[in-house]
Order: structure tokens, then C-alpha cells, then sequence
């Protein structure tokens, strides 16, 4: 039943699970997992009560907390979710319980792996819900330092050149994004107290902002701030070479998260605060981010044809789609906007299940060498199938999650920018060749000698790609249960930066 | 300016010596005692420690300490000062196991937490020079006591520069301004019509003296594993940075509003950035935890002077104290856990990575709040290079300090020896007290006496 505190809920219970590990001892590595596995479904499950009570004609903050946190600095305890943070809260909480699920043969360090990634989950979940920019840069870090600890503890040398990366990319971002907010806080004024506030409801209003955040060239340097924050995060060109180092060294869960969930922050800071709080320096920007967009999607496709792990590969293949989502995040267009919502929450669940397919290869053969692959039709064939659905998903394939959020953006951005459109095509046309050449090796090639005593698909991995194959498919089917929930949401916020 | 300015020294100035007191009373004890035994030397500089701190607490805020400064804020920050420095004396000494005390290293810490309270407090110059005699011979005692005589020949021959420096830049600063209490020199040298030429050189002075008593002396080089010999666990460096920390703002606050000061912000922010990248770079490249951790304090007071040098507003200065005060427990309590972070079971090492990430700025723990001060006033003061600065360096300090904790606990050998590792039940109660301290922080849960 949600409660009046169900938001609080669904974020600190990770936290709380992640300090119950903590008493446990590390030799009690089954209980340990239990726990965090407990821990981790109880938020899905409170977010399933909220999709079904979320008033999704409503544009307005559902579920809302708000609390004085300390007045002095204007920070407040302030929750809420609407259109756009809601489905991402429940891609966020099924991401991570099912990354736990995949972690389960993680033996090193257990405790402390788990209790990280219950860590990751909470200022996930927190950074989604807050609607006071301090609080949910707190959050954000709170996710950030455990991701760095995930890829830098669990990926042996090569983890910890990644982490090193992540550490001074994603800390120079959080920092730029700091100095932005705390900009935005002094020269947004609460009509209640004439102080500065952190709300973000407020700093939205722009009868709110004084004359020096009026300035043009000073909105301008404000935003840049807070897309620097964000792109590193989702991450955009140039600032994503953090990324295929991370996912050649880590274990597969951090890929899945780095990419399902940590990816996502960026989008939805750009979509919760810098977009409706500086529209006109959005729109600015919004060549750029489109172009940056762009680039991402052919790069990302034309370096996954060239790579031969296959981590790196859907690391490259991410970074792609995540570029054509930017290109609808960039168009200011109704369907541009839905488009790249629907393209987040698709591309969360393609990439889990594809990362969790991975992992299962990498447990039976200890690598992901495509060239070493081959023959899983023959070998394992659920495996195999649920594989090729979700790499078929991930080139676009119509019924497929994938597909109606793609078509969307193509068609917002064809309308705005038909250039940055068709490069964005060129992009998935290089998804469709790297995803073929994937399926071709790993499930129809020879099989391989080394492939040795190859097990049938285990329970545990059909428990995480059985429900993943369902959603893929029946979002792609039915995709206006997406539309439906983020629709009015994103309708108000293209009429506040379209216009 | 008359005898009576001149004998404001701070242990005589009625309503401020009380802490004191007790420390200048336990040292002499110890000096002049027939007795002197090790035990007896520990029993006397706990005991005056302790008594110390009972009175810090009890007389905080200490309302009537008006001649401080301008500001309400000013004697919280010197009061939380004063008691920071005893408490975390205290600390040490207490976790320290008795069978290794030395002799000499009882008097060394009371006088050096005098030393630390006397900077604090300061409000004249004969008071300054007398804080950092205090500092300089109270490091000697101690390093003399734990290091040998070989290291505190070192420092004593540090400390001599700087407090050489600290003199020559406090006469030079007072004497253009006509008077020996520190707090009335701003404000003198703005009703001049022009700034002194000697004016900024004599801060430029004053801060290489402050950094030569604080910084580069102050770590001891590590054994061969990494780990710290510093019994003292980096308080010996701790004390005087949270005395300065109270007495700059306090300095440099009373020309805030003074236009004939312009240059003056512009190089303590010179300064500061200085310090900040220097301090945090220099920390960077050091191995041992020791070392690294004492440059990155001094890397953090940069930042606070950074802080102080946009003077948008008085009260900024208290950034400075601030940080200090959030910094120098998981400082201390840091070391004091050093070899837990080897450890991969219990508290310890959960309790080491939080005050890791407190003192790297980032949350749960309060390291960020301060973080947070300093961009808000860096932001206010509009000045676009030593915002950057400011970032850049908040930056460095990220990396410098969360790379030990990765490191250490990746690797290959981390752990190894984990049965051999054992850290005192007292130096763990301590580091959870300052964790649970900086959680309280964190979450606003402070008295509003707090600067």
C-alpha cells in the first residue's frame, strides 16, 4: 500500500539493506545476497503500487514530501515524482534488483559489492525523486562514489585506470554542476521569505530569477554547467572515454548499471533542471547537443563493428542509441521528447537483458571474445533466443521495445534538424550491422572447440531475461502505457522550451 | 599605542583564559615536578587535557569574548576552535597506549594545544608571536620525544623560519597600521587614502610563515609498508591549521567593507589558490598516508582562503573555520584508524572509507557542507578564475583523498595480514564519535551555536 511516505520508502530501503549487510558476517555470503536481494524487490514492488495509483493524466508532482531540512542554507527535504521520473524510477529499481540477481557469483568481496550496489540504487532512486537541486546533487554523488568504487575495486588494473578515469570525469562534472546550482539557488528568490532557495519547483518559475540570472550570457554559463554535470553521465561525445575501459574490466551487474541506470541520471538532470529552469539557454544549445547526439550515434556504432569483446561492443552500441536519444532530447519536439523518454526507459531494459546474457557467456567460458564464440543455437538454445530478441531489439526491430521510442525521435528530429535526422539513421543502420555480425557469431557460428561442458540456460538467468524478454516485447507492442504515463509531463515541457 | 594594548596577551585577558588555564598549569607541573615519570607525565597531560576540554565545552560559546572581532560569528569560530583543538588533543592521548609514551611528549602536547588556542585567540601581535613560540616548542618536545633528535632539529629549524617570518610580517603589518592589536590593522590601513606599499608583501609574509609552521614539517616519512610512525597521529599539524583557521578571518574580516583594501583579496586569493593547488598536488604525489593527508589539509585551508578572499560578505571568513573543523576530526581519526584500511573486516575500515569520502567533500558525511559554503561564496563573489581555481582544486582534493582508499584496498596484498591488524577498541570508538559527529552535521542536526 503506498503511504504518505512511499517515495522515502522506495529510496532509503536500499540504503537500509546496504547498512543490514553491513552487521552480517562476511563468511554468510548466501545471506548476504538474500539480503540485498530482499532489500532491492521491496522497492520494485512499492513502485508497481505507485504506477497503479499515479494519476497519469496529471502534468503536477504525484506523491510529494516536503520538509524544512536546514533553513539557513535553504535546503529542504522535498519528493516528488511525475510523467518523466516515474517510469525511470521503476527502470532504476528493476535494473538493479535484476543486477543483484546477475551478481549472484560474485564471490569477491561480497559484502561490500552488494552493499555498493544497494548504494548506487539509493542515490539513483533519490536523485529521480528529489525536487530540491541540493538534495539531489547529494544523491547523485552518493551514486557517483559508488560507481566509482564498483568499477574500480571489482575490474582488477584495467577497473582501476577506468575508475581513475570515471573519478576525475564524473567529480569535475558533479563540481561544474555544483557551482551551477548554487547560482541558480542565489539568484532564485522564494516569494514566501525573499530568500534563496534550492526548490526546484521554484527556480522552474522564472518570474522567480533576479536580474543577474536574467542575463543572457549568464543563463548560458549556468547551463553549460549542469550539461557538463549530465554529459559525462549519459555520456556524450567527447567526454565518454571512461566508458569502453569500464566495460572491458568490470563485472557485468556495473556494466548493466553503468549503462541502465548511472546513464540515466545524466538524461534526467538535463531534463529536470536545465532544460525547464534555462530554456532559452537550452535552446542555445540545442544545435550542439543535437550535433553531439549525432556524432555519438555513428561513433558508437562505427567503434562496436570494430571491436571484437563483446562488453566493449554493446558498451559502443549503448553509447550509440544514447546518442539518438539525445538527438529527440535536443529537438524541443512533442514526439522528439516522448520519443527519447520512451528510447531511456527501452534501452534500459534491452541493455540489462543483453548484459545479462553476457554475463552468462562470460560465467561459462570466463571471456567475451567474439571471435572465440559461436554456436549457442546449437549449445543453448533459450539462451541463444532470448540473446538474439534483445539484440534484435537493440538495432530497432519493429515490435520491439526499441522501435516506437526510434520512430518518434526520427520524426521529431526530422522536423527540426533533417541533417542530424539522417546521421542519426546512419547510426542505426550501424546498429543493425554490428548486431547482426554479433548474432551471426556468437549464436549461428561454428561452435567453437574450447567451447567445453556448456550448461543449459540456469534458473537464474531465466529469471532475469524471461521478465526482461516480456517487457521488451510488450512495451514494443503496446508502447503507449509509456506514452500514456510521460505524455502530459513532456507535453508541458515542450510547450516551456519549445515555446 | 599604550602598555595596555601592548599586555593584551591572550592568557591574561579576562573572560578568555579559562581552557587555558589548565594547560599552562599542567605543563608546568610536569616541568617542574621532582617526579618526572613517564606516568606521571601522561597522568598530568591527560588530566589537564581533560579539565581543559570540561572547560572549552562549559564556556561555549563564550559570549563575553567581544574583543575577538566585529562578528557574532567570530567568537563561535574561535570557541569551537578551542574546543576542536583540546577535544582532539584529548583524543589522541587517550587512544595512545600508555606503554608508549615517552617522556617529554606529555609537555610537548599541552603546549602545543596551548599554542593552537593562543593562535586562535590571538588578538595582538605580542599574542601571535606568542602562539607560535608555543606551537614551534611544543612540536620540538614532541617530535624530539617520538622521532629523535635528528627530526626535531628538522623541525625546530622550520619552525624558527616561520616563526622568524610570522614576526617579521606581524611587525611590518602592525606598524604600518599603527597598532599591535591585529584586528584594527585592516581597518587602518583603509582609512588611509592609499594601501601602504608594504602592505601586500607583509601578507604575502605573513602567509609563507603561517604554511612554513604548518605545512611541510609536520609529516613524518613513512615506514617501508606506507604506515605512519606519527604516534600523534597528524595532530601536531592538525592544531596550528585550526588555530589559523580561526585567527585569518578574524584578521582579514575587519577590512571587508574597505575599498582602499582592494588588493588586499586579491593576494590572499593568490595566496590561497597557491596553497590550495600546491597543497593538494603535493599531497597527490605523496605515498604514505601521513603525508599525503597533512599536504591535503594544507590544500584545504588554501581553499578557505580562496573562500575568504571574495569578502563579499563578513561572514564569509567562517568558510575557512568551517572547513578546518570538518576536516581536522577525520583528519586525525584517520590516522588514528591508518592500518584498519588494510583491513577488510569490521568498523574499522567502513569507518575509514566514510571519513575518506567526508574529507574528499563528498556526502553522507558533513565534509560536503563546507564545500558547499565555499562555491556558494566563490559563486558570489563573480570572479570566473578563482571560481575555477576553487573547483579545480575542490577537484584535486577529491582525487587525493579517495585514491588511498581505492588503492589500499585494492591491493593484491590488502588484507594479507588482516589477523595481525588490530586496531584499538579506543581509537575505533573515537573515529565512530566523529563519524557520528559529522553524520549529525550533515543532516543539519548542529547547535545553532556552531560558526
Amino acid at each position: 500500500m503506498a503511504s504518505v511516505h512511499s517515495l522515502s520508502w522506495i529510496v532509503l530501503l536500499p540504503l537500509a539493506g546496504a547498512l543490514a549487510i553491513f552487521w552480517l558476517p562476511p563468511e554468510r555470503r548466501e545471506a548476504i545476497k538474500t539480503v540485498a536481494l530482499c532489500t532491492a524487490a521491496l522497492p520494485v514492488a512499492q513502485v508497481a503500487l505507485l504506477l497503479v495509483r499515479f494519476q497519469a493524466e496529471e502534468a503536477a508532482f504525484q506523491f510529494v514530501e516536503h520538509y524544512t531540512w536546514a533553513p539557513s542554507l535553504g535546503f529542504e527535504y522535498f519528493l516528488g515524482v511525475d510523467g518523466l521520473s516515474l517510469p525511470l524510477l521503476a527502470l532504476t529499481a528493476v535494473v538493479s534488483f535484476l543486477a543483484l540477481l546477475t551478481s549472484w557469483s560474485v564471490d569477491d568481496r561480497p559484502k561490500a559489492f552488494f552493499a555498493l550496489v544497494l548504494v548506487l540504487e539509493t542515490g539513483a532512486l533519490g536523485s529521480l525523486c528529489a525536487l530540491d537541486s541540493a538534495l539531489m546533487w547529494v544523491f547523485w554523488e552518493l551514486a557517483l562514489v559508488a560507481t566509482y568504487f564498483l568499477v574500480s575495486l571489482w575490474g582488477g588494473d584495467e577497473g582501476r585506470r577506468a575508475g581513475r578515469q570515471f573519478l576525475l570525469l564524473s567529480q569535475a562534472g558533479a563540481l561544474a554542476m555544483l557551482v551551477a546550482l548554487v547560482a541558480l539557488r542565489q539568484h532564485t528568490v522564494d516569494p514566501l521569505d525573499g530568500g534563496p532557495t534550492f526548490n526546484l519547483l521554484l527556480q522552474m518559475d522564472q518570474a522567480n530569477h533576479d536580474l543577474w540570472l536574467s542575463a543572457t550570457r549568464t543563463r548560458q554559463w549556468i547551463f553549460v554547467g549542469l550539461a557538463l554535470g549530465c554529459g559525462v553521465l549519459i555520456p556524450t561525445f567527447p567526454l565518454h572515454v571512461w566508458q569502453p575501459r569500464l566495460h572491458r574490466s568490470s563485472p557485468v551487474a556495473v556494466s548493466l548499471l553503468a549503462v541502465a541506470v548511472v546513464a540515466k541520471l545524466g538524461f534526467y538532470g538535463l531534463l529536470r533542471v536545465a532544460w525547464p529552469v534555462l530554456p532559452d539557454a537550452a535552446a542555445w544549445a540545442r544545435p550542439l547537443i543535437m550535433g553531439l547526439g549525432a556524432v555519438a550515434a555513428v561513433h558508437g556504432g562505427l567503434a562496436a563493428l570494430g571491436r571484437r569483446d563483446l562488453a566493449v561492443i554493446l558498451g559502443y552500441g549503448s553509447f550509440g542509441l544514447l546518442g539518438l536519444a539525445l538527438v529527440g532530447t535536443g529537438s524541443f519536439t512533442e514526439p522528439g521528447l516522448k520519443g527519447a523518454g520512451q528510447l531511456l526507459v527501452a534501452h534500459g531494459l534491452v541493455y540489462a537483458m543483453l548484459y545479462a546474457a553476457a554475463g552468462g557467456l562470460r560465467d561459462r567460458q570466463g571471456h567475451l571474445d567474439l571471435e572465440r564464440w559461436g554456436g549457442l543455437f546449437q549449445r543453448a538454445p533459450v539462451l541463444g533466443t532470448l540473446f538474439s530478441l534483445a539484440l534484435l531489439a537493440a538495432w530497432g526491430m519493429p515490435g520491439l521495445a526499441i522501435f516506437p521510442g526510434v520512430a518518434l525521435v526520427m520524426a521529431g528530429a526530422l522536423a527540426t534538424q533533417p541533417l542530424l535526422a539522417l546521421a542519426g539513421a546512419l547510426g542505426l543502420l550501424l546498429t543493425a550491422a554490428w548486431s547482426s555480425r554479433v548474432i551471426m557469431q556468437v549464436c549461428l557460428g561454428d561452435p567453437s572447440d574450447d567451447l567445453g561442458d556448456l550448461p543449459a540456460v540456469r534458473r537464474r538467468e531465466l529469471g532475469v531475461l524471461l521478465p526482461l524478454a516480456l517487457l521488451v516485447v510488450a512495451l514494443g507492442v503496446y508502447p503507449r502505457v509509456l506514452a500514456d504515463l510521460a505524455g502530459p509531463t513532456l507535453a508541458a515541457l515542450v510547450r516551456v522550451v519549445g515555446g | 599605542m599604550d602598555s595596555g594594548t601592548f599586555l593584551q596577551i591572550p592568557v591574561l585577558a579576562p573572560g578568555a583564559w579559562r581552557p587555558e588555564l589548565a594547560l599552562v598549569v599542567g605543563a608546568a607541573l610536569v616541568a617542574v615536578a621532582p617526579w618526572r615519570r613517564v606516568a606521571v607525565e601522561r597522568l598530568f597531560a591527560l588530566g589537564a587535557l581533560a579539565v581543559s576540554c570540561g572547560l572549552a565545552a562549559t564556556f561555549w560559546p563564550a559570549g563575553p569574548m567581544t574583543p575577538m572581532g566585529p562578528h557574532l560569528w567570530v567568537d563561535q569560530a574561535v570557541a569551537a576552535v578551542r574546543l576542536a583543538v583540546v577535544g582532539l588533543g584529548l583524543a589522541v592521548a587517550v587512544t595512545r597506549p600508555a606503554a608508549t609514551w615517552r617522556r617529554g611528549e606529555g609537555q610537548g602536547l599541552l603546549i602545543l594545544a596551548l599554542g593552537g588556542i593562543w593562535l586562535a585567540e590571538a588578538a595582538t601581535l605580542t599574542g601571535l608571536l606568542m602562539a607560535v613560540a608555543a606551537l614551534v616548542l611544543g612540536d620540538w618536545l614532541m617530535v624530539r620525544a617520538a622521532a629523535g633528535h635528528e627530526e626535531a632539529r628538522r623541525r625546530l629549524t622550520t619552525g624558527a623560519l616561520g616563526y622568524g617570518l610570522v614576526a617579521f610580517a606581524g611587525a611590518l603589518w602592525c606598524g604600518l597600521a599603527g597598532s599591535l592589536v591585529l584586528a584594527d590593522a585592516p581597518a587602518s590601513l583603509a582609512a588611509r587614502p592609499a594601501l601602504p606599499p608594504l602592505a601586500l608583501p607583509g601578507v604575502v609574509t605573513l602567509a609563507a610563515g603561517g604554511l612554513l609552521l604548518a605545512m611541510p614539517g609536520r609529516p613524518v616519512a613513512a615506514d617501508a609498508n606506507g604506515r605512519s610512525p606519527d604516534r600523534w597521529a597528524g595532530w601536531t599539524g592538525v592544531a596550528p591549521l585550526l588555530g589559523l583557521s580561526a585567527l585569518v578571518p578574524r584578521i582579514f574580516a575587519g577590512g571587508a567593507e574597505a575599498s582602499a583594501l582592494a588588493a588586499l583579496p586579491a593576494a590572499l586569493a593568490a595566496v590561497g589558490g597557491l596553497v590550495t593547488l600546491g597543497g593538494f598536488m603535493a599531497a597527490m604525489a605523496r605515498r604514505d598516508l601521513s603525508g599525503r593527508l597533512a599536504w591535503a589539509l594544507g590544500g584545504q585551508f588554501g581553499l578557505g582562503l580562496l573562500a575568504m578572499s571574495q569578502l563579499t560578505d563578513p561572514g564569509d571568513g567562517v568558510v575557512l573555520t568551517r572547513l578546518m573543523l570538518a576536516a581536522a576530526p577525520a583528519h586525525v581519526a584517520v590516522l588514528l584508524v591508518d592500518e584498519s584500511s588494510l583491513r577488510r573486516r569490521g568498523l574499522a575500515p567502513v569507518l575509514s572509507a566514510l571519513l575518506f569520502l567526508s574529507l574528499a567533500g563528498l556526502p553522507p558525511l558533513a565534509g560536503w557542507r563546507p564545500r558547499l559554503d565555499l562555491v556558494n561564496v566563490l559563486v558570489d563573489g563573480l570572479s570566473l578564475p578563482w571560481l575555477l581555481v576553487g573547483v579545480l582544486g575542490a577537484l584535486l582534493g577529491c582525487v587525493a583523498y579517495l585514491q588511498p582508499l581505492g588503492a589500499r584496498r585494492m591491493s593484491p596484498d590488502a588484507g594479507a595480514d588482516d589477523a595481525g591488524l588490530r586496531v584499538a577498541p579506543a581509537n575505533l570508538a573515537f573515529a565512530a564519535g566523529v563519524v557520528a559527529m559529522l553524520l549529525a552535521w550533515s543532516l543539519g542536526m548542529t547547535p545553532p551555536a556552531l560558526p
